[in-house]
């Protein structure tokens, strides 16, 4: 059999003796972009529960209990009326974070003394602690800077805008490149599909390479080279159609900025397909049954994500995970396509595809070399 | 056979010399905490690489870049002359945040026309964004209280009340059960929780579904014995490696160990028993093996991310929330770390009896089936034999 032969089988098993390929490599990173939308729908952590205790109970003190209330990060679920009750409150996790305001907060306050009003949050959670103690400090700031302006107007008779410049003259403007508002969705989404994606690819091609192990007479004349060669080019087109509809979806279903050209995306999936086709093609080379092949790349998945500096950056891990990091395909895509998709550009758009590509070549490369090896094995073995 | 003898039969295959699947069950969970441990052994995200351009040149501006240069969060890796150098470092991912200061930035605020300054961020990852957003509210508001004291004791105020006037109202932040919000604590546990019931999937995963091939066995062995059998030793197993790499967690991660340790084996035995008990069903229901180990392949990476581990449940969707309350990890993640940092978790006793009893659930449901199946393939046998 020639390469071409062997492609055009190839897609047969594909599509009808062993459908399942085609729904890895189809299904998978729909499914999870599918799953993961819905579930970061809501963008960004609103409506965190918290308590007031307010010792002060004047006007002064319930207008910041206000300022908390109308912001839509926090959602106040009860007043505590005592030290006990409010810690209680976040011992039972009915509230995530509490709002304690002193004793003559607004005579202090007010009579330049200046007082302190006590957040506390709960650190288990961190992606909660940093919405509580964000959003507290703009508001608190906010209310000092407005109670400021008016002691300044009051005691050294300024006028309002001088006053309020007097008080805050340092201000800042914030702006967010890429995905102005956080939002956990643009942010983490993609990530997820890609890992999928890496799955599907990886069972996809570990099923094709895994049955000739079981019937190696169909092939027994084609050389080494020619049948991964025939094997892989369906798989690594199936994949880059799966990886565009994939992003389609994205784009066109859950708003997913798609800010990337077809010319740079396609250029780093072609390569990342290349070398995930030729990564998971060298394990299951490698592993001497399916069952084996399933779970090596299973236990690859989270690790591989993770690992990935796709939320925990590369440059805050030590160096066995830098190490481990550099070694994965992953790491050299999924940051990339999020950078492509939200800025338009990465600046590692070529240096990454050259390094999967070299990685494709070489991991295509060794399993050339070991299916014959690994064939003949099981044949021995069989005899 | 009676119970004994099939529990001998599993742990000779489990521990077999050629293949000893069983190991896995340990050294997965072991893997992952020591390569997450590893990768999150900084805890917070220090050194942001930051580009200054400062327009003004005076002492003012370059005590608020001093500032940043102080502080821990960033690392200065230029100060540029231009808005087009700002812009290019920003691009090139060379710094992920550029404050940019303004011309007349002193003079503005010593003539009390107040000045702004402005803060770019790349929010690609959001985890930059967040850590720079906080810690440029703190930088700045300090600076804006200490230049606005001065400005006060300009207008015949004393140092002390023209801070007090600058800033009224201050904020104290006290952050319980991690007080450094660091990432280990946060998260190891929880990822540990996952590579265990990863583990359980693979190796659990394949028990029943082998035995489909070969009935011939268990001639006379009630159904509910062979998973009886097959579910006894791999859960002791389980219950050993969730110890070993709690211990590994908190030894050599520095996890925090607040709970007592009653509580902490009762969550772990209610847990592998519900995840054991959902890789017997899985097991049950598909075809062959390796379909056994692929139908919970959907379900690894959103069994932790919709387990409120990272994003919480109060951050999500009623479809979401009802997703969620189907993943093992839901009853597990979360009640481990607070059990961890806090020493209490108020779900504790809802959550154990919750996994115990879906847990046993499952169990009966996977004995049915397996006997129903059972009966099926062996009325087929028996009618293909006289013909």
């Amino acid at each position: 059999m020639n390469v071409w032969q062997i492609c055009k089988r190839e897609i047969w098993h594909m599509f009808i003796t062993d459908r399942r390929r085609a729904i890895f490599l189809f299904g998978a990173s729909l499914a999870y972009l599918i799953l993961f939308s819905l579930l970061y729908g809501t963008h960004t952590i609103k409506s965190v529960p918290v308590i007031v205790y307010d010792e002060d109970q004047t006007q002064f003190s319930r207008s910041l209990i206000q300022s908390f209330d109308d912001s839509e990060r926090f959602q106040i679920v009860g007043y505590a009326t005592t030290q006990d009750d409010m810690e209680q409150a976040l011992r039972e996790k009915e509230a995530y974070a509490a709002v304690h305001i002193p004793q003559k907060f607004s005579q202090d306050a007010k009579s330049g003394r200046s007082s302190t009003v006590l957040v506390i949050a709960d650190g288990a959670n961190i992606l909660i602690t940093s919405t509580v103690t964000t959003a507290a400090q703009e508001i608190i700031a906010d209310f000092s800077q407005k109670t400021g302006t008016l002691l300044t107007e009051t005691n050294l008779e300024q006028l309002s805008p001088a006053a309020q410049h007097r008080v805050s003259p340092v201000d800042f403007h914030l702006r967010v490149l890429n995905n102005p508002t956080q939002s956990y969705l643009s942010f983490f989404v993609l990530g997820l599909a890609m890992a999928a994606f890496q799955q599907g690819v990886f069972l996809a091609v570990g099923a094709s390479i895994q049955s000739e192990y079981h019937r190696p007479e169909e092939l027994k004349n084609a050389r080494p080279w020619a049948v991964i060669t025939g094997k892989l080019l369906p798989y690594w087109l199936a994949a880059t159609l799966a990886f565009f509809l994939t992003i389609s979806v994205a784009i066109q279903f859950f708003a997913i900025p798609g800010q990337a050209s077809l010319t740079s995306l396609f250029l780093l999936s072609a390569t990342f397909i290349f070398a995930a086709v030729g990564f998971g093609s060298l394990i299951a080379a490698l592993c001497n049954n399916e069952l084996n092949f399933t779970r090596i790349s299973i236990a690859y998945t989270v690790p591989a994500f993770v690992l990935s500096g796709y939320t925990w950056p590369q440059e805050a891990m030590d160096i066995i995970g830098q190490t481990l990091s550099y070694t994965f395909p992953l790491s050299y895509f999924s940051s990339t396509v999020r950078e492509l998709m939200l800025a338009g550009y990465s600046p590692y758009l070529y240096r990454n595809s050259l390094i999967l590509l070299l990685m494709g070549v070489a991991f295509i490369a060794v399993a050339i070399l070991y299916y014959p090896r690994r064939l003949k094995q099981l044949q021995t073995r069989e005899m | 056979m009676n119970l004994r003898n099939i529990m001998q039969e599993e742990l000779k295959t489990l521990f077999q010399r050629k293949s000893p699947v069983g190991l896995l069950l340990v050294a997965i969970p072991l893997l992952y905490s020591l390569i997450f441990g590893f990768a999150y052994s900084r805890n917070v995200i220090k050194y942001v690489p930051a580009v200054i351009y400062d327009q003004d040149q005076t002492a003012i501006s370059r005590s608020l870049a001093q500032a940043y240069i102080d502080s821990e969060r960033y690392q200065i890796v230029a100060q540029v002359t231009t808005q087009e150098e700002m812009e290019e470092l920003l691009r090139e991912n060379k710094a992920l945040v550029a404050i940019a200061i303004p011309p007349k930035f002193a003079q503005n605020i010593k003539l009390g026309m107040a000045s702004e300054i402005l803060l770019v961020t790349n929010a690609t990852n959001n985890m930059f964004a967040n850590s720079v957003i906080s810690s440029s509210q703190e930088i700045i508001q300090t600076f804006s209280a200490a230049s606005s004291q001065k400005l006060l004791e300009g207008l015949n105020q004393m140092p002390a009340p023209a801070l007090h006037a600058a800033a009224p109202v201050k904020m104290g932040v006290r952050i319980i059960n991690n007080p450094t919000t660091s990432y280990t604590n946060f998260m190891l546990a929880g990822l540990m929780a996952n590579g265990l019931q990863i583990a359980i999937l693979l190796v659990a995963g394949t028990l029943i579904a082998k035995e489909y091939r070969r009935l011939s066995r268990w001639e006379g062995t009630s159904a509910t014995a062979i998973v009886l059998g097959k579910l006894l030793p791999c859960w002791a197993f389980s219950i050993m490696a969730f110890l070993i790499c709690l211990g590994v967690v908190t030894v050599c991660f520095g996890v925090p160990f607040r709970a007592n340790l009653f509580s902490i084996i009762g969550l772990g035995s209610a847990f592998t028993f519900l995840v054991i008990n959902l890789s017997f069903f899985f097991s049950a229901i598909t075809r062959d093996e390796v379909s056994a180990l692929q139908v919970p392949l959907l379900y690894i990476m959103p069994g932790l991310l919709f387990s409120g581990l990272s994003w919480p449940q109060l951050a999500m969707n009623q479809f979401s929330q009802t997703v969620s309350s189907l993943m093992p990890l839901t009853y597990m993640a979360d009640t481990l770390r607070d059990l961890l940092l806090a020493g209490y978790s108020p779900v504790l006793l809802k959550n154990l009896l919750i996994m115990l009893a879906s847990g046993s659930g499952l169990y009966l449901l996977t004995t049915f089936t397996f006997s129903q199946r059972r009966r099926k393939i062996q009325n087929q046998t028996s009618k293909e034999v006289p013909a």
